[in-house]
């Protein structure tokens, strides 16, 4: 893959050789230099990087856990972060109000009791990925896990929801947090499904031409020609009524991905169509290399930077036909906690008119893909760095 | 050019990514950290201060709302009949004499005849309280086109006796009066003389009889056996006719509450009128006249022919109902007008009812909350949620509408029941351990124990109901304390020893309880979408805290009806039902039918005559007797036994003893008393009780007097339907007869449902036309364009069918199952019918070519229709033809993508232009971003969130929703609509077309033309607009093919938040409805339209562009 490209220099355009340092660069070092031009692309990629790493690390990062419930605090709004010298970081402890006509949650801040906050506290023990024993946390409340603290309080213990609770008094952020691992996975194994079916079936129309090529062809216009959305939908009846939230998780993503994969064919086709008559492929070819070896031997690696470009790109698409599911009730539900399960709650018109915060995964789920769609536009400007 | 800071490449380091990596990714996490922090601050409301103090009579006002309770004992109950003086006669204040406007211009035309003849002699006198306005439509929201059925029962209710709103006093209504035997064996009704159906035929005893007769007892109809609530023990059950107006009910045994059963039930004996009705009967009909009837109605049993008239959206059915149907329509809103003849009047004798039409609207379930928040109904408690508690109140005064807190007659709205008649599956040996414990009362008693309802309570009902088990409320004659308080302390202490006692003492990895021989015990709480998870989540911790795992776990509702079939479930979430009146719905205390979850088995058998000792009871599939010396024995005994005393305190006393059973066994474990049952009603509207009893037994609201509900300031918007729809029936649609011309007075609506049909099948020949004439004419890119259509569209057609046949349990395979384990004639009958009409026992290629309407070619019969013909099969659920179900959705599906292709290019364009002219100006790079985010926010986010500020749903107020007519008020009112959709469904397509226009643009702009054109004086702008920005424009028309599919796919997730009525809100309320034919039929119309769409751009294209007429025919 590190093929040395010293004669190729004179193909970059003039002012880019003036600028680069003359010598031996592979395609991956044009590649990466070429696209660190790109600055919102990199900085998207930085923060598809931190989304990832939230997700990796959704023990530490989030300060409760997913069902962890807190009934004095239902729909508590976002808390304030503060800082001063004094007292550190701390936010203000919440008093619950209650409307005595509609029975809706006030909350009023109370500056005389600010709640500190430590990075990196120690506070209940737990187990990242389920084996590494840790205890340390990101972000902790003073005293979090310690009965004594909630004692003190009048029985309520003082609480910190950096997006406001839902219903239950469920810290939403540490929510979005555990869900990220399941909706940030979606767009992964969804990938690892486009890739196979894309690459395989693109791979052997380009590889084969005529009349497979055809057939393949006019089976992707085919698949291209029904409307997705409607399409998934039909095809959730088939999944069990009564299947295993894993079970559910794995075949919502392989549904995803049955639509997704013919941008991915079309590239790799087109690739290989005009790389296997290339001088190059032709001498692999009549010095006896198999199929397989010329394919993915040789012509492969010649075009692996559009297959990623086109890899990201599809990505959003997955993350937001999960979303699109799940709000609708008919992908993955509850208890699994992912970010469309917990926009449901949004569907309850109440949610956008009394308690916007619940709207809060749709942040992430914008960032996560306005991060790809940069990303991949970053990445296609960058993929053929001798155009 | 590399950019000023990214200046340390042009020395890279050893490792640049690595360094990057260590300085981007924290401020890429810091750049996250602090955007979260500022949607946190956005979202947050002021928390500074205090909210201010509600005023004290704001509080009173409210709780004395949610004080639902009453004294049944109290003599003073509502009533809004009213007794009157028969013997005043024409001269009696309530003697019929004020009618509608409407109707009174009628009778001045000769057209119906004066209102004291229409509604005769002995009106039933009904006082709401005050005497109202006519006019006005009452406005209904449903979940689905079935949903509406209620509108028989419990607005129509057209009962011999009536209940009041708070339940008793039990008034007459169609019978004036009952004269039972001392011995409670014999009863004689009288009926109300003068009563006249819906089209002015006299109702009397031969109306019931021909019930009797003709349907309940009727061999070749159903079963030959009456109906269960009209048997008394052992013996037989006679009606007969003793004078026009008078009936004799008698029993072989006492049939003590027999008042009560014809109040609750009697409405099913007056929906029979003999006049009508014999012309359908096969046994009465006139063989030929039904022949061609079915035909018409492409039904082809008997059975499904009788069972079609008497629906109740049958417009050509006399009705005894205050409103009915008589502008039939296939589609919402279904609109039920005034009944000329209906038999009430108020005290001064102005006929009932006074709102001209009922008329209701079809909502997404998810969707209705908003509906009900903004006040969109006159008057509505069903499908009003306690969820939605807060919302609804403080929403009050801003959409104008009271909330009622009605008392509910059904005691609990989630319970679970653990299943008492577990399948025990050999192959499974954990199920028998599991029913073993199930059916011990002591393990029941222990989940109930270890239950901390008081948190539950706090977080769902705030903190305003009791805990309590189901039990016939305190309001009710029957309530018993005992049971109500059995059980439901939070005991995890006794709890864990009754386990203990149980021999459950071993535990497994995790600390929780195995059986005796170490193997793990898992029990599965099943759940489907109603009533839902609910508070599932606190029991299954609190169960798991006495060392039970309990899985919750949701099915599908027909997968759970399979599973029902067979009681193969440990414990299922479901809600109690009209408990307060436990001899009429005994369901929580001794299973009369398969609706007691907790013991489908037993309730199979009492159903079947098993306590009796009737032999069918053995034959029934699944039917358990219940072991000897069981308690619920006992219980039965005591139903059956009460249910025979004469006086409602023998009737308590006896009834306790099962009460007291419940109480010890705990059949159901339920978390709290009911909730108040909330009500929405418009504040203009008067005469609606402030507190009534809300129950299936009563029939509510039929029970709160509906007729004399009115608008203090009605509208007269639809008075002219109103009065077309009194004066011509429009007739049910023949689906068969679609090529027929149509038939005069035929609705719109109806008119264009059948045009869709065609419209598909001149898309199909319009096709084939345009391929021979083009193919002809040499054009073989359009030609091979075409050709390429042909197999695209048979492997759609093959995908969609695999999808309405391959998925498990789908409506029709439940309903086939049902059918085949009730086993009676009737069902044998329409598991027949079913046969013929989805031949499901064909091999599957036979019913592709079937569905496909292959088979047409040969018969040329009406019967093998298919796709090919437009015809696209019939919905499983209702049996009605697809077509009909489609309705305008096809034409607003496609003119709603249309506008919005138009507002993307609107949008798209001069911003694409812009960003290329000034590229990288501020704006170039605003509109860049807002593009990109515009591709990432999930549109159907963005759709709720508009719809909830701007309020609008629907593409039409409701009071245009129902005219048919096209008029500028409608218009408007269309174009204040449908921006919404249009906006949310562009906003991605237009952010990626601009960002295409820039790109083309900027290619052309750089090309050397345009600089010797500039280098010529040709004015910028004119150069701009004549040559570069024409030949960008290509891609415009092109992308039609990319976004047309895109736009009919985002169009069904943002149609179903924005209730709009187009093809994909249809295809997936189908799919939660498991009707997979109708949503199968839906994919197929998306895809077509998809296809077509792209075709319609490549056309377009090809005549747009020579290149491609020339390059690509060429090659």
């Amino acid at each position: 893959m590190v093929s040395d490209v010293r004669g190729v220099d004179s193909a970059l355009p003039e002012r880019v050789r003036a600028e680069l340092p003359r010598g031996s660069l592979s395609q991956w070092q044009l590649i990466s230099l070429r696209f660190a031009r790109h600055r919102v692309a990199v900085a998207s990629l930085f923060m598809l990087m931190a989304l990832y790493c939230v997700a990796l690390f959704a023990e530490f990062v989030a300060p409760y856990g997913p069902y962890e419930r807190h009934l004095d605090y239902p729909y508590a709004p976002p808390q304030a972060l503060h800082f001063d010298f004094q007292r550190g970081l701390h936010t203000y402890a919440l008093e619950p109000h209650v409307d005595p006509v509609t029975f809706r949650k006030h909350y009023v801040e109370l500056p005389n009791e600010p709640v500190a906050l430590r990075l990196l506290r120690r506070g209940a023990p737990y187990r990242l990925w389920g084996l590494i024993p840790l205890e340390r946390r990101l972000l902790a409340v003073e005293g979090a896990g310690q009965p004594e603290a909630a004692v003190a309080k009048g029985g309520i213990a003082p609480t910190f929801f950096l997006l406001g609770a839902d219903r239950y008094g469920r810290d939403v952020f540490s929510r979005i947090v555990y869900g990220a691992r399941v909706s940030l996975s979606v767009g992964m194994i969804g990938l690892l499904f486009t890739f196979v079916l894309g690459v395989g079936i693109g791979g052997i129309s380009g590889y084969a031409g005529g009349r497979t090529d055809n057939f393949i062809q006019r089976g992707i216009e085919v698949v291209q020609a029904f409307p997705q959305l409607p399409l998934w939908i039909a095809l959730t009846a088939f999944l069990p009524g009564d299947w295993s939230a894993l079970s559910v998780y794995f075949s919502i993503t392989l549904l995803l991905s049955l639509l997704n994969w013919t941008g991915l064919a079309r590239v790799v086709r087109g690739k290989i169509l005009t790389l296997r008559e290339e001088e190059y492929a032709v001498a692999a070819r009549l010095m006896g290399a198999g199929h397989t070896r010329i394919l993915f031997r040789h012509l492969l690696p010649g075009f692996t930077s559009h297959i990623i470009v086109a890899l990201t790109l599809s990505v959003p698409g997955l993350i937001l036909g999960e979303t699109a599911l799940s709000f609708l009730g008919l992908g993955l539900r509850p208890p699994i906690v992912s970010w469309g399960v917990m926009l449901q709650d949004c569907l309850d018109v109440k949610a956008v008119r009394f308690y916007p915060w619940l709207m809060a995964p749709v942040v992430f789920i914008t960032l996560l893909v306005l991060s790809f769609n940069f990303f991949g536009d970053g990445l296609r400007d960058a993929a053929d760095p001798y155009s | 050019m590399l950019p000023q800071g990214a200046g340390f490449l042009k020395r890279p380091p050893r490792h640049p990514w690595l360094l990057a990596l260590f300085v981007g990714l924290p401020l890429a996490s810091i750049a996250l950290g602090l955007s979260l922090i500022a949607f946190g601050a956005l979202m947050r409301p002021d928390l500074g201060q205090r909210p201010p103090p509600r005023l004290a009579a704001e509080i009173a006002a409210a709780e004395q709302a949610r004080r639902v309770t009453f004294d049944p004992n109290s003599p003073s109950l509502p009533r809004i009949e009213r007794p009157v003086d028969r013997s005043l006669g024409a001269a009696a204040p309530w003697w019929p004499k004020g009618e509608s406007p409407i109707v009174a211009g009628l009778v001045r035309e000769g057209k119906l005849p004066p209102v004291a003849e229409r509604v005769g002699p002995v009106p039933l006198v009904l006082d709401g309280g005050t005497i109202g306005k006519y006019g006005g439509t009452f406005l209904r929201a449903a979940t689905a086109p079935w949903d509406v059925f209620m509108v028989e029962f419990r607005f129509g209710y057209p009962s011999l006796f009536r209940w009041s709103p708070l339940g008793y006093p039990i008034v007459p209504h169609l019978a004036l009066s009952v004269d039972s035997a001392p011995d409670q064996r014999e009863f004689i009704v009288h009926l109300r003389p003068g009563v006249r159906w819906s089209d002015g035929h006299p109702f009397g005893a031969d109306d019931v009889l021909f019930w009797w007769q003709y349907e309940d007892t009727n061999k070749t109809i159903g079963d030959g056996v009456p109906v269960s609530w009209l048997i008394s023990g052992t013996g037989q059950t006679r009606i007969e006719k003793v004078d026009d107006l008078t009936v004799r009910f008698s029993f072989d045994e006492p049939f003590g509450n027999f008042l009560e059963v014809l109040a609750a039930n009697s409405f099913v004996m007056a929906r029979f009128p003999k006049h009508y009705l014999e012309r359908y009967h096969p046994e009465t009909a006139d063989p030929a006249f039904l022949a061609r009837e079915m035909k018409a109605f492409g039904l082809s049993s008997h059975l499904s022919m009788w069972q079609r008239v008497q629906r109740y959206d049958n417009s050509e059915c006399p009705r005894l109902w205050p409103w009915v149907p008589r502008a039939y329509s296939d589609n919402a809103p279904y609109v039920f007008d005034r009944n000329p003849y209906y038999f009430a009047v108020d005290p001064e004798g102005n006929q009932l009812p006074y709102m001209d039409r009922v008329q209701f609207d079809v909502k997404t379930a998810q969707m209705l909350p908003l509906t009900f928040a903004n006040g969109e109904v006159t008057m509505q408690g069903r499908h009003v949620s306690y969820e939605n508690y807060t919302e609804l109140m403080s929403r009050r005064d801003e959409a104008n509408f009271d909330l009622l807190h009605w008392y509910s007659a059904s005691r609990s709205s989630w319970v679970i029941m653990p299943n008492l008649n577990r399948l025990v599956d050999r192959a499974r040996p954990e199920t028998a351990a599991k029913a073993g414990l199930l059916s011990d009362k002591r393990f029941r008693q222990a989940m109930s124990l270890a239950i901390d309802r008081s948190a539950i309570i706090k977080a769902r009902y705030n903190d305003q109901v009791r805990a309590s088990q189901v039990e016939p409320g305190p309001e009710s004659a029957y309530h018993s304390s005992k049971l109500a308080n059995a059980f439901i302390e939070h005991d995890p202490g006794r709890a864990n020893a009754l386990l203990d006692e149980l021999g459950l003492t071993g535990r497994d990895v995790d600390g929780l309880r195995t059986l005796e021989d170490g193997k793990a015990l898992t029990f599965y709480l099943t759940f489907s979408s109603f009533p839902g998870l609910g508070p599932a989540e606190f029991v299954v911790d609190d169960w798991r805290q006495v060392g039970l795992r309990v899985i919750a776990r949701e099915q599908s509702r027909t997968l759970f009806q399979q599973k029902r079939e067979s009681s193969d479930f440990d414990l299922v979430i479901w809600v109690s039902e009209s408990d307060y009146f436990p001899l009429l719905e005994p369901r929580s205390f001794a299973p009369p039918d398969i609706e007691a979850l907790y013991a489908t088995g037993w309730g199979r058998w009492f159903l079947r005559g098993g306590y009796y000792g009737s032999e069918s009871s053995r034959a029934v599939l699944n039917a358990i007797a219940p072991p000897p010396g069981h308690p619920i024995n006992a219980s039965y005994k005591a139903l059956v036994e009460a249910r025979q005393k004469p006086t409602l305190e023998e009737r308590v006393a006896r009834f306790s003893e099962a009460l007291d059973i419940a109480a010890e066994n705990i059949w159901t474990i339920n978390i709290s008393e009911a909730t108040p049952f909330l009500v929405v009603a418009n504040r203009d509207v008067r005469n609606i009780p402030r507190n009534a009893i809300y129950s299936g037994v009563t029939r509510t609201p039929a029970n709160a007097g509906l007729e004399t509900y009115y608008f203090e300031h009605p509208s007269h918007a639809a008075d002219g339907a109103a009065r077309a729809a009194l004066e011509a029936i429009t007739p049910m649609t023949r689906p068969g007869a679609a090529d027929a011309p149509a038939a005069s007075g035929q609705s719109a609506t109806a008119a264009s449902g059948k045009g869709m049909g065609r419209l598909i099948r001149w898309m199909l020949f319009g096709i084939v036309a345009l391929f021979l004439l083009l193919s002809s004419i040499r054009h073989p890119f359009v030609a091979r364009r075409l050709f390429i259509l042909v197999p695209t569209l048979l492997v759609i057609s093959v995908v969609v069918f695999a999808v309405i046949e391959l998925p498990p349990g789908d409506y029709l395979s439940s309903r086939v199952l049902v059918l085949s384990t009730t086993g009676d004639t009737n069902a044998l009958q329409q598991l027949e019918e079913l046969k013929q009409t989805f031949h499901f026992d064909d091999p599957i290629w036979k019913r592709y070519l079937r569905w496909m309407g292959v088979f047409w070619f040969r018969s040329f019969d009406s019967e093998d229709l298919g796709l090919l013909q437009g015809f696209m099969g019939r919905s499983m659920e209702t049996l009605r033809p697809v077509n009909d179900l489609v309705g305008d959705r096809i034409l607003l599906t496609v003119a709603i993508s249309l506008a919005t292709i138009l507002f993307t290019w609107a949008v798209a364009i001069p911003i694409g232009v812009y960003s290329a002219v000034r590229r990288y100006s501020f704006l170039d790079h605003l509109f860049t971003f807002v593009g990109f985010l515009g591709m990432s926010v999930p549109p159907f986010l963005l759709a709720l969130v508009l719809m909830v500020l701007s309020g609008i749903t629907g593409l039409f107020s409701p009071e245009f929703v129902a005219d048919p007519s096209w008029s500028w008020p409608k218009f408007k009112d269309l174009l204040a609509h449908v921006w919404v959709p249009v906006v949310v469904m562009g906003l991605s397509g237009t952010a990626s077309l601009a960002r295409v226009m820039r790109a083309n643009l900027l290619d052309e702009l750089s090309k050397p033309y345009v600089t010797s054109a500039r280098a010529r004086g040709m004015r910028p702008l004119r150069l701009l607009f004549k040559y570069p920005v024409r030949v960008a424009l290509n891609p415009f028309v092109s992308g039609i093919g990319h976004l047309f599919p895109q736009l009919v796919s985002g169009g069904a997730i943002v149609g179903i938040v924005l209730s709009l009525p187009l093809i994909g809100p249809l295809q997936i309320e189908a799919l939660f409805g498991e009707d997979t034919y109708l949503a199968g039929s839906m994919l197929m119309v998306l895809s077509l339209l998809s296809v077509f769409g792209t075709l319609v751009a490549d056309l377009l294209l090809v005549w747009l562009d020579p290149r491609i007429r020339f390059e690509k025919g060429s090659s």
